[in-house]
Protein backbone atom coordinates (compact mmCIF):
# COMPACT_ATOMS: atom_id res chain seq x y z
CA UNK A 1 0.00 0.00 0.00
CA UNK A 2 3.48 2.45 0.37
CA UNK A 3 4.77 1.94 -2.07
CA UNK A 4 1.31 2.58 -4.01
CA UNK A 5 0.71 5.87 -2.56
CA UNK A 6 4.21 7.00 -3.63
CA UNK A 7 4.02 5.58 -7.22
CA UNK A 8 0.66 7.84 -6.97
CA UNK A 9 1.92 10.73 -5.45
CA UNK A 10 4.97 10.40 -8.17
CA UNK A 11 2.41 10.47 -10.89
CA UNK A 12 0.16 13.63 -9.43
CA UNK A 13 3.48 15.41 -9.64
CA UNK A 14 4.30 14.79 -12.72
CA UNK A 15 0.94 15.42 -14.20
CA UNK A 16 1.27 18.97 -12.26
CA UNK A 17 4.40 19.59 -13.90
CA UNK A 18 3.92 18.95 -17.13
CA UNK A 19 0.26 20.91 -16.76
CA UNK A 20 2.20 24.28 -15.53
CA UNK A 21 5.41 24.00 -17.01
CA UNK A 22 5.09 22.15 -20.29
CA UNK A 23 3.52 25.03 -22.37
CA UNK A 24 6.56 25.79 -24.15
CA UNK A 25 9.55 24.19 -25.89
CA UNK A 26 13.07 23.80 -23.28
CA UNK A 27 15.79 26.32 -24.24
CA UNK A 28 18.55 25.42 -26.22
CA UNK A 29 21.55 25.27 -24.52
CA UNK A 30 25.36 24.67 -24.57
CA UNK A 31 27.17 23.53 -21.84
CA UNK A 32 30.26 21.99 -19.71
CA UNK A 33 30.54 19.12 -17.56
CA UNK A 34 32.32 17.32 -15.38
CA UNK A 35 32.38 14.38 -12.80
CA UNK A 36 33.94 10.97 -11.95
CA UNK A 37 33.66 7.75 -14.16
CA UNK A 38 33.57 4.42 -12.19
CA UNK A 39 34.63 1.42 -14.62
CA UNK A 40 32.76 -1.40 -14.03
CA UNK A 41 33.35 -5.35 -15.17
CA UNK A 42 36.75 -6.20 -16.09
CA UNK A 43 37.76 -2.98 -16.95
CA UNK A 44 37.48 -1.88 -13.20
CA UNK A 45 38.94 -5.32 -11.88
CA UNK A 46 42.57 -5.85 -11.11
CA UNK A 47 44.28 -9.25 -10.93
CA UNK A 48 45.73 -10.09 -7.42
CA UNK A 49 49.82 -10.98 -7.56
CA UNK A 50 49.53 -13.99 -6.63
CA UNK A 51 46.84 -15.14 -10.21
CA UNK A 52 50.53 -13.18 -11.62
CA UNK A 53 52.98 -14.87 -10.87
CA UNK A 54 52.96 -17.69 -13.35
CA UNK A 55 56.68 -18.75 -14.02
CA UNK A 56 55.49 -19.08 -17.75
CA UNK A 57 53.75 -16.02 -18.04
CA UNK A 58 50.46 -14.72 -17.97
CA UNK A 59 49.00 -14.43 -21.14
CA UNK A 60 46.13 -11.80 -22.00
CA UNK A 61 44.62 -11.21 -18.44
CA UNK A 62 41.54 -9.89 -18.62
CA UNK A 63 41.63 -6.85 -16.04
CA UNK A 64 41.53 -3.86 -17.27
CA UNK A 65 43.16 -2.43 -13.82
CA UNK A 66 40.89 0.97 -14.45
CA UNK A 67 40.90 3.10 -11.58
CA UNK A 68 37.90 5.93 -11.44
CA UNK A 69 38.91 8.29 -13.39
CA UNK A 70 37.64 11.72 -14.22
CA UNK A 71 36.04 13.47 -17.27
CA UNK A 72 35.21 16.44 -18.85
CA UNK A 73 32.64 17.28 -21.18
CA UNK A 74 30.89 19.51 -23.83
CA UNK A 75 27.20 19.02 -24.72
CA UNK A 76 24.20 20.96 -26.50
CA UNK A 77 21.20 19.85 -27.29
CA UNK A 78 18.27 22.02 -29.65
CA UNK A 79 14.92 20.83 -28.70
CA UNK A 80 11.82 20.15 -31.60
CA UNK A 81 9.21 19.29 -28.75
CA UNK A 82 8.17 20.04 -25.58
CA UNK A 83 10.05 17.16 -24.07
CA UNK A 84 12.28 15.77 -26.38
CA UNK A 85 15.28 17.63 -29.00
CA UNK A 86 18.40 16.57 -30.18
CA UNK A 87 21.97 17.64 -29.48
CA UNK A 88 25.42 15.86 -29.22
CA UNK A 89 28.15 15.40 -26.85
CA UNK A 90 32.05 15.65 -26.71
CA UNK A 91 33.80 14.29 -23.73
CA UNK A 92 37.21 13.28 -23.13
CA UNK A 93 38.19 11.09 -19.57
CA UNK A 94 40.90 9.55 -18.47
CA UNK A 95 41.84 6.41 -16.05
CA UNK A 96 44.80 5.75 -13.73
CA UNK A 97 45.59 1.93 -12.99
CA UNK A 98 44.87 0.89 -9.55
CA UNK A 99 46.48 -1.56 -7.78
CA UNK A 100 49.57 -0.79 -9.74
CA UNK A 101 51.85 -2.87 -6.72
CA UNK A 102 50.26 -6.10 -7.41
CA UNK A 103 50.86 -5.86 -10.81
CA UNK A 104 54.46 -5.05 -9.87
CA UNK A 105 54.92 -7.61 -7.53
CA UNK A 106 53.29 -10.40 -10.14
CA UNK A 107 56.32 -9.50 -12.97
CA UNK A 108 58.54 -9.69 -9.60
CA UNK A 109 58.15 -13.06 -8.40
CA UNK A 110 57.07 -14.02 -12.06
CA UNK A 111 60.81 -13.42 -13.39
CA UNK A 112 61.99 -14.10 -9.60
CA UNK A 113 64.16 -10.62 -9.59
CA UNK A 114 65.13 -8.43 -6.84
CA UNK A 115 63.16 -5.42 -7.65
CA UNK A 116 60.98 -4.56 -10.28
CA UNK A 117 60.08 -0.60 -10.97
CA UNK A 118 56.62 -0.35 -12.80
CA UNK A 119 55.42 2.73 -14.48
CA UNK A 120 52.26 3.31 -15.80
CA UNK A 121 50.64 5.94 -17.77
CA UNK A 122 46.48 6.20 -18.18
CA UNK A 123 43.33 5.14 -19.85
CA UNK A 124 42.80 8.03 -22.44
CA UNK A 125 39.36 8.59 -24.02
CA UNK A 126 37.74 10.36 -26.63
CA UNK A 127 34.08 10.13 -27.61
CA UNK A 128 32.12 12.02 -29.90
CA UNK A 129 28.54 11.54 -29.77
CA UNK A 130 25.02 12.63 -31.04
CA UNK A 131 21.46 11.38 -29.49
CA UNK A 132 17.93 12.48 -28.52
CA UNK A 133 17.67 14.73 -25.15
CA UNK A 134 14.46 14.35 -22.95
CA UNK A 135 13.31 17.10 -20.62
CA UNK A 136 10.73 17.41 -18.34
CA UNK A 137 9.75 20.25 -16.13
CA UNK A 138 9.08 19.39 -12.36
CA UNK A 139 9.12 22.71 -10.85
CA UNK A 140 9.19 26.62 -12.12
CA UNK A 141 13.18 26.20 -11.91
CA UNK A 142 14.01 22.19 -11.73
CA UNK A 143 14.05 20.10 -14.39
CA UNK A 144 14.28 16.26 -14.98
CA UNK A 145 16.93 15.77 -17.93
CA UNK A 146 17.38 12.42 -19.75
CA UNK A 147 19.83 11.34 -23.11
CA UNK A 148 20.09 8.83 -25.09
CA UNK A 149 23.57 8.77 -27.33
CA UNK A 150 25.21 6.64 -29.93
CA UNK A 151 29.05 7.96 -31.71
CA UNK A 152 32.05 6.33 -31.44
CA UNK A 153 34.69 6.75 -29.27
CA UNK A 154 38.43 6.94 -29.53
CA UNK A 155 40.55 5.15 -26.73
CA UNK A 156 43.79 4.34 -25.70
CA UNK A 157 45.00 1.47 -23.49
CA UNK A 158 47.85 2.60 -20.66
CA UNK A 159 51.58 2.10 -21.43
CA UNK A 160 53.05 -0.05 -18.85
CA UNK A 161 56.58 0.02 -18.65
CA UNK A 162 58.34 -2.49 -15.70
CA UNK A 163 62.46 -2.44 -15.24
CA UNK A 164 63.88 -5.39 -13.67
CA UNK A 165 67.18 -5.34 -11.31
CA UNK A 166 68.27 -8.44 -9.84
CA UNK A 167 71.74 -9.05 -8.24
CA UNK A 168 72.68 -5.06 -9.11
CA UNK A 169 72.19 -5.65 -12.39
CA UNK A 170 69.59 -3.90 -14.60
CA UNK A 171 68.03 -6.03 -17.19
CA UNK A 172 65.99 -4.82 -20.20
CA UNK A 173 62.61 -3.75 -19.50
CA UNK A 174 59.36 -5.04 -20.52
CA UNK A 175 57.00 -2.71 -22.19
CA UNK A 176 53.61 -3.41 -22.81
CA UNK A 177 52.64 -0.29 -25.21
CA UNK A 178 49.65 1.78 -25.41
CA UNK A 179 47.14 0.64 -28.00
CA UNK A 180 44.34 2.70 -29.76
CA UNK A 181 40.91 2.15 -31.22
CA UNK A 182 37.94 4.10 -32.49
CA UNK A 183 34.86 2.24 -32.38
CA UNK A 184 31.04 2.49 -31.62
CA UNK A 185 29.81 3.83 -28.02
CA UNK A 186 26.27 4.42 -26.19
CA UNK A 187 25.52 6.05 -23.52
CA UNK A 188 22.53 7.07 -22.03
CA UNK A 189 21.83 9.03 -18.45
CA UNK A 190 19.50 10.90 -16.43
CA UNK A 191 19.36 13.86 -14.13
CA UNK A 192 18.33 16.94 -13.16
CA UNK A 193 18.66 20.76 -13.94
CA UNK A 194 18.20 23.83 -12.10
CA UNK A 195 18.16 27.27 -13.60
CA UNK A 196 19.92 29.93 -11.58
CA UNK A 197 19.08 32.51 -13.88
CA UNK A 198 17.23 32.36 -17.34
CA UNK A 199 19.92 31.95 -19.22
CA UNK A 200 22.38 29.32 -16.91
CA UNK A 201 21.36 26.26 -15.31
CA UNK A 202 23.28 23.98 -13.37
CA UNK A 203 23.33 20.28 -13.84
CA UNK A 204 23.21 17.04 -12.02
CA UNK A 205 23.68 13.64 -13.97
CA UNK A 206 24.54 9.92 -13.86
CA UNK A 207 25.21 8.26 -16.85
CA UNK A 208 26.30 4.84 -18.14
CA UNK A 209 28.13 4.56 -20.88
CA UNK A 210 29.55 1.49 -23.46
CA UNK A 211 32.00 1.16 -25.74
CA UNK A 212 34.14 -2.32 -26.72
CA UNK A 213 37.29 -1.83 -28.74
CA UNK A 214 39.12 -4.68 -29.56
CA UNK A 215 42.96 -3.60 -28.76
CA UNK A 216 46.19 -5.33 -30.07
CA UNK A 217 48.53 -4.18 -27.72
CA UNK A 218 51.92 -4.18 -28.87
CA UNK A 219 54.84 -5.27 -26.60
CA UNK A 220 58.16 -4.85 -26.50
CA UNK A 221 61.29 -5.96 -24.74
CA UNK A 222 59.96 -9.11 -23.90
CA UNK A 223 63.16 -11.88 -24.36
CA UNK A 224 61.72 -14.23 -22.46
CA UNK A 225 58.00 -16.22 -21.46
CA UNK A 226 57.68 -14.65 -18.17
CA UNK A 227 55.30 -12.15 -16.34
CA UNK A 228 51.93 -10.65 -17.04
CA UNK A 229 51.58 -10.77 -20.79
CA UNK A 230 48.62 -8.43 -22.86
CA UNK A 231 48.76 -8.89 -26.96
CA UNK A 232 45.19 -8.69 -27.09
CA UNK A 233 42.02 -6.75 -25.22
CA UNK A 234 38.74 -6.81 -26.37
CA UNK A 235 36.65 -6.70 -22.85
CA UNK A 236 33.88 -3.72 -22.45
CA UNK A 237 34.95 -0.26 -21.54
CA UNK A 238 32.08 0.76 -19.58
CA UNK A 239 31.66 2.82 -16.46
CA UNK A 240 28.62 4.83 -14.43
CA UNK A 241 29.73 8.65 -14.64
CA UNK A 242 28.45 11.18 -12.49
CA UNK A 243 28.51 14.74 -13.07
CA UNK A 244 28.19 18.44 -12.52
CA UNK A 245 27.72 20.86 -14.99
CA UNK A 246 26.95 24.38 -16.20
CA UNK A 247 24.27 25.39 -19.35
CA UNK A 248 23.79 28.40 -21.31
CA UNK A 249 20.54 28.56 -22.43
CA UNK A 250 20.00 30.65 -25.88
CA UNK A 251 16.30 30.90 -25.88
CA UNK A 252 15.44 31.59 -22.10
CA UNK A 253 15.37 35.44 -22.37
CA UNK A 254 12.62 35.42 -24.88
CA UNK A 255 9.64 33.72 -23.00
CA UNK B 1 26.73 43.77 -23.17
CA UNK B 2 25.91 44.00 -19.51
CA UNK B 3 23.63 40.93 -19.56
CA UNK B 4 26.97 39.18 -21.91
CA UNK B 5 29.18 40.02 -19.19
CA UNK B 6 27.55 39.68 -16.26
CA UNK B 7 28.78 37.53 -13.22
CA UNK B 8 27.04 34.28 -14.58
CA UNK B 9 27.93 34.54 -17.64
CA UNK B 10 31.85 34.87 -16.31
CA UNK B 11 31.18 31.99 -14.36
CA UNK B 12 29.85 29.72 -17.32
CA UNK B 13 33.32 31.05 -19.60
CA UNK B 14 35.01 30.26 -16.60
CA UNK B 15 33.32 26.71 -16.50
CA UNK B 16 34.09 26.47 -20.28
CA UNK B 17 38.02 27.53 -19.72
CA UNK B 18 38.27 24.91 -16.96
CA UNK B 19 36.99 22.22 -19.01
CA UNK B 20 39.67 22.56 -21.34
CA UNK B 21 43.15 23.20 -18.75
CA UNK B 22 41.38 20.34 -16.76
CA UNK B 23 41.81 18.05 -20.69
CA UNK B 24 45.62 19.68 -20.90
CA UNK B 25 46.27 18.21 -17.35
CA UNK B 26 44.84 15.30 -16.27
CA UNK B 27 47.65 12.57 -17.82
CA UNK B 28 50.38 11.85 -16.27
CA UNK B 29 52.17 8.52 -15.14
CA UNK B 30 52.61 6.79 -12.13
CA UNK B 31 55.48 4.77 -11.17
CA UNK B 32 55.74 1.80 -8.34
CA UNK B 33 59.04 0.22 -7.00
CA UNK B 34 58.22 -3.53 -5.48
CA UNK B 35 61.36 -4.10 -3.14
CA UNK B 36 62.65 -8.27 -3.08
CA UNK B 37 59.99 -10.00 -1.05
CA UNK B 38 61.43 -11.56 2.25
CA UNK B 39 62.12 -15.12 2.42
CA UNK B 40 64.47 -16.20 -0.67
CA UNK B 41 65.60 -19.22 -0.26
CA UNK B 42 69.21 -20.49 0.11
CA UNK B 43 71.45 -22.11 -2.20
CA UNK B 44 73.61 -23.90 0.58
CA UNK B 45 74.70 -27.07 -1.72
CA UNK B 46 75.52 -27.74 -5.14
CA UNK B 47 75.55 -31.37 -6.57
CA UNK B 48 76.81 -33.03 -9.53
CA UNK B 49 75.25 -36.50 -10.22
CA UNK B 50 76.97 -38.49 -13.36
CA UNK B 51 76.15 -41.73 -14.69
CA UNK B 52 78.08 -43.79 -16.87
CA UNK B 53 75.63 -44.15 -20.18
CA UNK B 54 77.59 -47.64 -21.19
CA UNK B 55 77.62 -48.64 -17.43
CA UNK B 56 74.67 -47.33 -14.69
CA UNK B 57 76.39 -49.07 -12.25
CA UNK B 58 79.50 -46.30 -12.32
CA UNK B 59 77.47 -43.24 -11.04
CA UNK B 60 79.57 -40.35 -9.26
CA UNK B 61 77.98 -37.87 -7.21
CA UNK B 62 80.27 -34.42 -5.92
CA UNK B 63 79.31 -31.98 -3.92
CA UNK B 64 80.26 -28.32 -3.21
CA UNK B 65 78.31 -26.86 0.10
CA UNK B 66 78.04 -23.94 2.06
CA UNK B 67 77.00 -26.19 5.20
CA UNK B 68 79.71 -26.89 8.11
CA UNK B 69 80.03 -30.30 8.81
CA UNK B 70 80.50 -29.56 12.12
CA UNK B 71 77.92 -27.33 13.10
CA UNK B 72 75.82 -27.93 9.81
CA UNK B 73 74.41 -24.52 9.66
CA UNK B 74 75.10 -22.19 6.82
CA UNK B 75 78.58 -20.23 6.83
CA UNK B 76 77.42 -17.43 4.26
CA UNK B 77 81.37 -16.85 3.41
CA UNK B 78 82.65 -20.58 3.59
CA UNK B 79 82.50 -23.42 1.46
CA UNK B 80 83.15 -26.89 2.24
CA UNK B 81 84.24 -28.98 -0.72
CA UNK B 82 85.85 -31.67 0.68
CA UNK B 83 83.26 -33.96 -1.29
CA UNK B 84 83.77 -31.57 -4.71
CA UNK B 85 85.49 -34.09 -6.58
CA UNK B 86 85.07 -36.19 -9.40
CA UNK B 87 86.91 -39.23 -11.14
CA UNK B 88 85.46 -40.04 -14.20
CA UNK B 89 86.32 -43.07 -16.83
CA UNK B 90 88.22 -41.53 -19.63
CA UNK B 91 87.07 -41.54 -23.01
CA UNK B 92 83.23 -41.87 -21.41
CA UNK B 93 80.63 -40.21 -21.79
CA UNK B 94 78.28 -39.51 -18.72
CA UNK B 95 74.48 -38.50 -17.97
CA UNK B 96 74.47 -35.25 -15.74
CA UNK B 97 72.58 -33.42 -13.41
CA UNK B 98 72.76 -29.96 -11.48
CA UNK B 99 70.91 -30.81 -7.70
CA UNK B 100 70.76 -27.84 -5.69
CA UNK B 101 69.53 -27.61 -1.92
CA UNK B 102 68.88 -25.56 0.63
CA UNK B 103 70.06 -27.68 3.56
CA UNK B 104 68.75 -24.87 6.16
CA UNK B 105 65.02 -26.09 5.27
CA UNK B 106 63.87 -29.21 6.93
CA UNK B 107 63.13 -31.16 5.22
CA UNK B 108 65.63 -30.28 2.85
CA UNK B 109 64.37 -28.06 -0.27
CA UNK B 110 65.66 -28.93 -3.54
CA UNK B 111 66.03 -25.69 -5.14
CA UNK B 112 67.14 -27.03 -8.66
CA UNK B 113 63.21 -27.70 -8.79
CA UNK B 114 62.29 -24.69 -8.76
CA UNK B 115 65.23 -23.53 -11.55
CA UNK B 116 63.48 -25.51 -13.51
CA UNK B 117 60.33 -24.37 -13.38
CA UNK B 118 62.23 -20.68 -13.78
CA UNK B 119 63.82 -22.33 -16.39
CA UNK B 120 62.99 -19.56 -18.85
CA UNK B 121 65.67 -17.32 -17.53
CA UNK B 122 68.25 -19.43 -15.92
CA UNK B 123 71.14 -21.02 -17.75
CA UNK B 124 74.26 -22.84 -16.43
CA UNK B 125 77.51 -22.86 -17.29
CA UNK B 126 80.82 -25.24 -17.39
CA UNK B 127 84.27 -24.71 -17.79
CA UNK B 128 86.97 -27.20 -17.43
CA UNK B 129 90.00 -25.90 -16.98
CA UNK B 130 92.67 -25.49 -18.30
CA UNK B 131 90.52 -25.96 -21.17
CA UNK B 132 92.19 -27.02 -24.78
CA UNK B 133 92.57 -23.50 -26.56
CA UNK B 134 91.28 -25.39 -29.59
CA UNK B 135 88.04 -26.64 -27.78
CA UNK B 136 87.32 -23.07 -26.11
CA UNK B 137 84.42 -21.54 -27.98
CA UNK B 138 81.91 -18.89 -26.88
CA UNK B 139 78.67 -18.99 -28.29
CA UNK B 140 74.98 -19.23 -27.31
CA UNK B 141 75.14 -23.24 -27.29
CA UNK B 142 78.02 -23.84 -25.64
CA UNK B 143 78.63 -24.01 -22.00
CA UNK B 144 81.88 -22.21 -21.60
CA UNK B 145 82.79 -18.91 -19.75
CA UNK B 146 84.24 -15.86 -21.24
CA UNK B 147 87.84 -15.56 -20.57
CA UNK B 148 87.21 -11.72 -19.19
CA UNK B 149 84.91 -13.91 -16.08
CA UNK B 150 87.48 -16.24 -15.52
CA UNK B 151 89.15 -16.94 -12.03
CA UNK B 152 92.54 -16.12 -12.85
CA UNK B 153 94.10 -13.71 -9.78
CA UNK B 154 92.83 -15.70 -6.63
CA UNK B 155 95.17 -16.25 -4.20
CA UNK B 156 96.88 -19.50 -3.81
CA UNK B 157 95.02 -20.51 -0.77
CA UNK B 158 91.99 -20.44 -2.71
CA UNK B 159 91.61 -23.79 -4.07
CA UNK B 160 88.90 -26.39 -4.60
CA UNK B 161 89.28 -30.32 -3.41
CA UNK B 162 93.02 -31.85 -3.62
CA UNK B 163 94.47 -28.10 -3.04
CA UNK B 164 93.95 -27.02 -6.98
CA UNK B 165 94.00 -23.67 -7.20
CA UNK B 166 90.14 -22.28 -8.65
CA UNK B 167 92.00 -20.16 -11.23
CA UNK B 168 91.55 -20.84 -14.78
CA UNK B 169 93.43 -21.41 -17.88
CA UNK B 170 93.95 -22.52 -21.05
CA UNK B 171 96.04 -25.19 -22.59
CA UNK B 172 98.15 -25.68 -25.79
CA UNK B 173 97.39 -29.56 -26.14
CA UNK B 174 95.44 -32.05 -25.05
CA UNK B 175 98.49 -33.76 -22.68
CA UNK B 176 98.43 -30.57 -20.27
CA UNK B 177 94.46 -30.18 -20.95
CA UNK B 178 91.22 -31.36 -18.75
CA UNK B 179 90.20 -33.54 -21.54
CA UNK B 180 86.46 -32.69 -20.72
CA UNK B 181 83.64 -31.31 -22.51
CA UNK B 182 80.00 -30.68 -21.29
CA UNK B 183 77.17 -30.25 -23.42
CA UNK B 184 73.78 -29.02 -22.13
CA UNK B 185 70.85 -31.64 -23.12
CA UNK B 186 67.59 -29.72 -21.78
CA UNK B 187 65.64 -26.81 -23.41
CA UNK B 188 63.66 -24.12 -21.61
CA UNK B 189 59.92 -22.80 -22.62
CA UNK B 190 61.08 -19.74 -24.62
CA UNK B 191 60.50 -19.25 -28.19
CA UNK B 192 62.35 -20.17 -29.76
CA UNK B 193 63.60 -22.81 -27.28
CA UNK B 194 67.29 -22.11 -25.30
CA UNK B 195 69.30 -24.55 -23.56
CA UNK B 196 69.03 -24.67 -19.45
CA UNK B 197 71.67 -27.08 -18.32
CA UNK B 198 69.70 -28.68 -15.54
CA UNK B 199 70.65 -32.07 -17.76
CA UNK B 200 73.83 -32.07 -18.99
CA UNK B 201 76.14 -34.55 -20.94
CA UNK B 202 79.59 -35.24 -20.05
CA UNK B 203 82.24 -36.33 -22.35
CA UNK B 204 85.72 -37.04 -21.09
CA UNK B 205 88.75 -37.57 -23.03
CA UNK B 206 92.27 -39.19 -22.18
CA UNK B 207 93.70 -39.32 -18.83
CA UNK B 208 93.96 -35.76 -17.04
CA UNK B 209 92.91 -34.05 -14.17
CA UNK B 210 92.07 -30.29 -13.91
CA UNK B 211 88.65 -28.44 -12.21
CA UNK B 212 85.20 -28.06 -13.60
CA UNK B 213 83.67 -24.45 -12.93
CA UNK B 214 79.77 -24.61 -12.27
CA UNK B 215 78.13 -20.96 -12.58
CA UNK B 216 74.18 -20.52 -13.26
CA UNK B 217 73.66 -17.57 -14.46
CA UNK B 218 69.99 -15.97 -13.83
CA UNK B 219 69.23 -13.45 -16.81
CA UNK B 220 65.04 -12.29 -15.99
CA UNK B 221 63.94 -11.18 -19.48
CA UNK B 222 68.04 -11.55 -21.39
CA UNK B 223 68.37 -14.82 -21.55
CA UNK B 224 69.28 -15.73 -24.98
CA UNK B 225 71.81 -18.52 -24.25
CA UNK B 226 74.99 -16.45 -24.04
CA UNK B 227 76.69 -15.79 -20.59
CA UNK B 228 76.69 -12.46 -20.37
CA UNK B 229 73.01 -10.49 -19.46
CA UNK B 230 72.11 -11.17 -15.77
CA UNK B 231 73.67 -12.18 -12.77
CA UNK B 232 74.89 -15.14 -11.13
CA UNK B 233 73.18 -17.26 -8.73
CA UNK B 234 75.77 -19.94 -8.05
CA UNK B 235 79.80 -20.31 -8.51
CA UNK B 236 81.21 -23.23 -7.43
CA UNK B 237 84.55 -25.13 -8.84
CA UNK B 238 85.18 -29.09 -8.45
CA UNK B 239 87.86 -31.03 -8.75
CA UNK B 240 87.84 -33.62 -11.53
CA UNK B 241 90.18 -36.36 -12.56
CA UNK B 242 89.64 -38.40 -15.53
CA UNK B 243 91.59 -42.14 -15.78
Amino acid sequence: MKSTKILLLLAAVFSLSITSFAQQKPATFIGAEGGISLPLGNFGKASTASSLMSINGTVNDLSGYGKLGGFGALNGAWFFSRNFGIGGLIKYGTYHLKNVDSLSQGYEESFDVDTTRTTTTDYKMWSVMPGIYFNLPLAKKFDLTARALVGIAHASTPNITVSIEDGGVFDQSVVQGSASKTTFAWDIGAGFRYEITRCLAIDARADYFYTKPDFTIPNSGRNNNAGREVKEYNQPLESVNFSLGIAYQFSKHKK
Amino acid sequence: MKKIFSSWNNLFVAAIALFFFSLAGCSKSAETVTPALPGNEFLTTVQLQLTNTTDPTDVQLCSSTQMSPYTHTYQVDSIYNSAAFLRLKANATYTGRVIILDETQTPVDTVSTEILARENYHLFFFEPSPVLASNFLVSNTTTYIPQDDWLTGQPASDTTAFGISVNESTASSAATALNLVVNRTDMDNNNPPLQIGLQDNFVTGAASSGILRVVLRHQPNAKNGTYDPGSTDLDVTYAITIY
